[in-house]
């Protein structure tokens, strides 16, 4: 391990192929901690006491809101090193990741709905921690919009990891929004401090979907990324081998 | 089966947000492999371009 050097990965060329890798294995680890998790949540977790079959949404809910926050929070730090080095690869890495992020921040605002109706009453209500995750997906929507509209991919690449950093504050206020306000959402039910609330089998259903969206998170976004690096390394020798009829030993 | 999909009457929040998910998996997936096939056509676009006379 310790001959490998690792700065080499910083370079687009290099870092393709190992992307390309990367990206089937972790989508295949996703696929199967998903199956999983899906048995493990549907077949093996007891019903519910209180709230009946409906907290069966917490296996997705809780990993995509995990996820919609943890991934801003890597996207800032990618903006950091971007806007600190200058370099490509994490400006890259900080675009791929915005839709994956935006798709997991939908995800738990939609099951949220569908979750709180049975149990709440309503779909919706301007609670705190509901309405810091609409801002989380608004900031997401944001970044992606902002890249489209600056030409310039340099400039686009700053404009974006300055958003990225102004956003970031909002991820400890919907993390701590449970806390700090009266909400109509539940507190934490895993935290570091505390044993979890609940069964067993429904905390191993929660951990192994939320290990499968780690996954899938990470696939998705190092496929993105090598597009994105194919479209803004396209007039480079190594690229045009890539893409080249002729030339191409596979597909890109 | 069908009592299994009813979901003790919760089936329409359960079906609904885990469908919700899987078509929003569908679309991601579908948009990335279409991407990837068009900045691939596009880069063959402009090397053509680059080495015409």
């Amino acid at each position: 391990m310790a001959a490998i050097n690792w700065f080499r990965f910083a370079s687009p060329a290099s870092f393709y192929p190992l992307a390309g890798k990367l990206t089937g294995l972790f989508g295949w680890v996703a696929v199967l901690l998903a199956i999983a998790g899906l048995y493990v949540g549907f077949v093996i977790a007891p019903t519910d006491a209180q709230q009946g079959e409906s907290y069966r949404i917490i296996f997705i809910h809780v990993p995509a809101a995990w996820m919609a926050m943890f991934i801003y929070v890597v996207i800032a730090f990618w903006s950091v090193f971007s806007l600190a080095l200058n370099a490509r690869l994490p400006s890259m890495m900080a675009q791929a990741l915005a839709p994956t992020g935006a798709l997991f921040a939908f995800i738990a605002l939609w099951t949220g709905a569908f979750w709180g109706r049975p149990t709440w009453g309503t779909y919706w209500v301007w609670d705190a921690r509901l309405t810091s995750t609409l801002v989380l997906l608004f900031l997401y929507l944001g970044l992606i919009a902002l890249r489209s509209g600056i030409d310039d991919p340099r400039r686009a690449d700053r404009a974006c990891a300055l958003l990225a950093l102004v956003g970031v504050v909002n991820v400890p206020i919907i993390y701590f929004s449970v806390r700090w306000w009266n909400t109509l959402h539940q507190g934490a039910t895993i935290s570091m401090s505390a044993a979890p609330k609940m069964a067993q089998t429904m905390l191993t259903a929660m951990l192994l979907m939320t290990f499968s969206a780690w996954a899938y998170a990470i696939a998705a976004a190092l496929h993105r990324v090598r597009t994105i690096i194919i479209e803004r390394e396209a007039l480079t020798d190594w690229v045009g081998r890539l893409v080249n009829p002729v030339q191409r030993q596979r597909q890109p | 089966m069908s009592a299994w999909l009813a979901m003790g009457g919760h089936g329409f929040f359960i079906w609904s947000s885990y469908g919700m998910l899987a078509l929003a998996l569908i679309v991601e997936i579908a948009v990335l492999r279409r991407s990837r096939r068009d900045a691939a056509e596009r880069a063959r676009a402009m090397r053509a371009d680059l080495n015409q006379p």
